[in-house]
């Protein structure tokens, strides 16, 4: 019993599984699915189809050159029985596959991280072509423009708590409110996150 | 039908009768099947580019059931081919039928062997590949003897 490979997707396919159809060139092919050998009756290049091993290969998602690869070489001399032979070739089979698959692995987070720094760059590149939706652009001081607002805040705060010292109507505890309740909004802007200061490092 | 046509003839103009019935293809190798001999002796090599293909004329099919054989014929089965004008017998080595068999794959042409009437191949090698279940069979012996590859 062997193994063999579907030669569109390069799955494997285990036995009585799948058709074999021979050129007569001698070239066998063999498929895992029906999928794969009616795309290959219809001429379909397999590096064309996106979800096959082989498009993968092609255009450096999976790792293609290495040479663990090597191990996996069909050769076609036969070799004498070595009892010897045959364990340490297990044992080297399990080695392989393990650095392989690590090698594989790492190929993939390396193409994936490249992506985290994009999008960070994507979101600066964000912030800075849409700020002006949020402040206005030729807001020279801004770190002043939020000390000023504090300082009304702290000032409305303060005849706040006035009123509320010598009693209050109904009337000004509903201005109050409505102060309090603008405040909210300005208060974000004061915690200033990374963008924030990168902004008005920028800008200094 | 025709009653009907010739009572109501304006009716029946439209209406479109189509009485054949619809049996699933075989693709058996049967009479008239056009074949592709993968010898190497004189008479196949001329007989694939002779202005007719070689085809199937009869096929030597026991049928083990009284009902009459309906002359197809797969893989291993001998043949009477018409090559270049003669009459020939043959061994099929290849199928593009998809046999549901395992380990017997479909090939690219219906492939065939030459053989004369003592089921001696008359050529020296076969140039195709040929299935694993001809080393097996007895009858079969002498083309996988004269086969290069086998699958």
């Amino acid at each position: 019993m062997r193994l063999e490979t579907c030669y569109y997707c390069s799955s494997t396919i285990w036995p009585g599984h799948g058709i074999q159809f021979v050129r007569n060139d001698c070239k066998i092919f063999r498929f895992c699915r029906s999928r794969c050998h009616r795309a290959f009756k219809k001429k379909w290049n397999p590096r064309k189809s996106r979800w096959t091993k082989a498009h993968r290969k092609f255009t450096g998602k999976d790792l293609a050159t290495d040479p663990t690869f090597e191990f996996e070489k069909r050769r076609n001399e036969p070799v004498k029985y070595n009892r010897e032979l045959w364990q340490n070739t297990l044992q080297a089979m399990e080695r392989v596959e393990e650095v392989r698959t690590k090698r594989e692995r790492h190929h993939i987070m390396k193409r994936l991280r490249q992506g985290t720094f994009d999008r960070k760059a994507a979101d600066l590149r964000e912030v800075r072509d849409y700020i002006h939706l949020v402040r206005a652009p030729n807001a020279t001081k801004p770190m002043e423009e939020i000390e000023m607002v504090q300082k009304a805040i702290a000032k409305r705060e303060e005849a706040g708590k006035l009123l509320t010292k010598v009693g209050t109507t109904v009337a000004t505890t509903k201005k109050l409110n409505a102060l309090r309740r603008r405040a909210p909004n300005i208060h974000v802007i004061i915690e200033t996150s990374d963008t924030e200061q990168m902004i008005a490092e920028d800008v200094e | 039908m025709n009653i009907l046509g010739k009572l109501l003839p304006t009716t029946i103009d439209f209406i479109t009768y189509r009485s054949f019935s619809m049996t699933v293809p075989l693709y058996h190798l049967q009479k008239v099947s056009r074949v592709h001999v993968v010898d190497n002796s004189k008479l196949a090599l001329d007989g694939n580019v002779y202005k007719r293909m070689p085809r199937i004329i009869h096929c030597y099919k026991k049928n083990n059931n009284l009902t009459r054989t309906r002359l197809t014929a797969g893989l291993g089965d001998k043949v009477l081919l018409a090559i270049k004008g003669q009459m020939k017998k043959a061994i099929i080595v290849g199928c593009q039928q998809r046999i549901r068999k395992p380990n017997v794959p479909q090939f690219d042409k219906n492939n065939v062997v030459l053989i004369d009437d003592d089921g001696n191949p008359i050529g020296t090698r076969i140039l195709a590949p040929i299935p694993a279940f001809f080393r097996t069979r007895g009858d079969l012996a002498k083309i996988a003897a004269i086969a290069t590859t086998f699958v």
